[in-house]
């Protein structure tokens, strides 16, 4: 449980939060910005993926921290998450444990990527993953097509999401 | 020219690495792949299973073989499908590569010792893959395999997809390799599994999840459900009885307080190592600037272990260091390892009072800051060891963490073709450790008692 106070407080921040690869894209980008997340990521079909921060998000339903409500889609079940008055209660208690502080300039990236598509997130954060791990101009793009085919509509907005948060993604 | 090389292997018997993979050859006699043998594979884990010597190296050697082996059983139940077959071909020789080479930025005791940096063995890996001064990347230019595909296998960005499965997936030649290695070396039965038969129905198949189509490993379901089901039975078994030991994760609590502790000492209040302090250690566990590529390399587990045994010589005036001597002496010594009280995972009570023991122990008692520790295996590298058999999965968990078979040539979850594993689905394996030094047990018991935790 490297960060679960955070990723409880992210919820909070968050409201709702609709579907866990969101939540992952989201963590990710934070992570990136240099917010309190200790989990590791690694590549995967859709993007960055943690295992730990699936796992927290578990531990978080079985203690009734959060809701869990299952939706299912053509495209397989998709599960969204808000919080319980029990996590608000918990997270006021441990809240000395609590390294995300949601100041102004916090609330600000918060906001800037949470209203984007699930859809540009996973682009924008694939983008990035594939930048950090040496992946630029010709060879980025050629990734981007060998892995997101069906999402290269998103890589404009994914670029421009990254430019807002002060990622250079040429 | 050669002729190949055999190599006597404690859990393949022989090892082959023939002519056509002179390429192996040539990777393993480079300093980066000899560096692995000071490297142990498990760990501290040699103070509980006294056989657990292997290193890093025969493992990587092993994963070699078991992705040779794989390659050659995919070739065999593919026969006649052209494309698939092609692709195989052109993944080989990276792939072969990237087995080899997939643990070749692990650093001594590198969960312990990965606190102290933001950096992480991944980044070494691709670094000593990439980097043009490094003999592995030399040697792999000279042989005619891009770097870049090795590294992207390994960092799971590469395609066609395959081949990341290969090295890494729940169906991966490094699990292969290191449950059987691990399990004959620490002398524990429970973690072999019949590796022949998995070899025999292994296949590759193209799955559609979610909105992507994804070529994964999978088996044969109707030949070789009760071998997936043994190997993830397998895992289960290798992570209580191994990976997860007691005392086992008592000393690596234990050699993560004595870093802290050096740490501190060094970082803060301007502590002079003693001679016989191996710089690069020092450098690494004071962690205030990265270590260069060059100097990584220089780390290894011997390299640590003589400074801890320097450190346990130490006779200082100063409590701080007193301390830090001490510490250092149980640990080479393996002197009393801490003791342990279990947290169930399900105990929300107890888990909740042992956040509030922590608070109070650290503000009441901060001479005993190195003397306890406290242990979450969901907060640990080998989390990955177990199968998530959770039966809610989005499609993204689907693609990253299932088992696919095939029936009737359609792939499924292994769960659904499997009665043993889908009884098994939905449970979670997870142990929260409080451990404490027994020396000091006097000291620890009436907060314990307090919160209700002993």
């Amino acid at each position: 449980m490297k960060s679960i106070f955070e990723v409880a407080s992210l919820i909070c921040i968050l409201g709702k939060v609709d579907g866990r690869k969101r939540l992952q894209k989201i963590v990710y980008l934070l992570q990136q910005k240099g917010f309190p997340f200790a989990e590791d990521f690694e590549y995967g079909q859709f993007g960055p993926y943690s295992r730990e921060l699936s796992s927290e998000i578990g531990v978080l339903v079985e203690n009734d921290l959060i809701y869990e409500e299952t939706e299912a889609t053509m495209l397989g079940d998709r599960f969204k998450y808000e919080p319980t008055a029990a996590l608000h209660e918990s997270l006021e208690i441990n809240s000395d444990n609590v390294k995300l502080h949601a100041g102004e300039k916090e609330m600000e990236i918060i906001t800037i990527i949470n209203k984007e598509a699930t859809n540009v997130l996973e682009v924008a954060s694939s983008m990035l993953f594939l930048l950090k791990s040496g992946h630029t101009g010709e060879r980025l793009a050629r990734k981007l097509q060998e892995w997101k085919p069906n999402l290269q509509a998103f890589v404009p907005e994914a670029r421009e999401l990254l430019s807002q948060l002060g990622f250079d993604s040429a | 020219m050669s002729d190949g090389k055999v190599f006597r292997d404690p859990v393949h018997d022989l090892i082959a690495v023939p002519d056509g993979d002179q390429f192996i050859l040539e990777l393993l006699d480079t300093p980066e792949m000899q560096r692995l043998r000071r490297i142990r594979q498990l760990g501290v884990s040699l103070f509980t299973y006294q056989g657990a010597e292997h290193s890093r190296f025969t493992h990587s050697l092993g994963v070699y073989h078991c992705v040779s082996r794989l390659l050659d059983a995919l070739r065999l139940n593919h026969q006649g499908e052209t494309a698939l077959l092609k692709t195989i071909d052109e993944i080989t020789r990276p792939v072969k590569a990237a087995g080899l080479l997939h643990d070749i930025g692990h650093g001594p005791f590198s969960h312990a010792l990965e606190r102290f940096t933001n950096a992480k063995h991944e980044k070494y890996t691709s670094e000593i893959i990439r980097d043009d001064s490094t003999e592995v990347n030399k040697t792999l230019q000279r042989m005619g395999i891009p770097p870049d595909a090795v590294a992207d296998i390994i960092n799971k960005t590469y395609q066609p997809s395959l081949a990341v499965d290969i090295i890494s997936s729940e169906l991966d030649a490094d699990r292969m390799d290191y449950l059987l290695r691990d399990s004959v070396m620490c002398g524990v039965n429970y973690g072999r599994f019949d590796i022949e038969w998995m070899m025999h129905v292994m296949h590759a198949a193209t799955v559609k999840i979610g909105d992507n189509e994804v070529m994964k490993l999978t088996a044969d379901a109707r030949k070789g459900v009760h071998a997936i089901e043994q190997y993830v039975m397998a895992r289960l078994y290798m992570y209580e009885q191994v990976y997860f030991h007691k005392t086992t994760r008592a000393i690596e609590g234990l050699l993560i307080n004595t870093l802290s502790c050096a740490h501190e000492l060094l970082r803060d209040k301007g502590w002079t190592s003693p001679q016989g302090t191996h710089p690069m250690v020092e450098k690494f566990i004071r962690g205030e600037e990265g270590l260069s590529l060059g100097e990584y390399i220089l780390l290894d587990d011997f390299a640590v272990l003589s400074t801890l045994a320097q450190w346990a010589r130490m006779s200082p005036a100063d409590a701080d260091q007193r301390e830090l001597a001490e510490l250092s002496r149980k640990l080479v010594d393996r002197s009393r390892p801490f003791g342990c009280i279990e947290i169930s995972a399900n105990d929300a009570r107890r888990q909740r009072e042992l956040g509030h023991w922590e608070t109070e122990i650290e503000t009441q008692m901060p001479e005993l800051n190195y003397r306890w520790y406290i242990d979450d295996t969901d907060s640990t590298y080998y989390k990955g060891i177990l199968y998530n058999m959770s039966e809610k999965k989005e499609p993204e968990e689907e693609a990253n963490t299932t088992i696919f078979v095939l029936e009737d040539s359609e792939p499924v979850r292994v769960e659904s073709a499997s009665t043993i594993l889908e009884k098994l689905s939905g449970q979670r394996s997870r142990h929260v450790r409080v451990y404490y030094d027994r020396d000091c047990e006097a000291s620890f018991k009436p907060l314990f008692e307090k919160h209700g935790i002993m």
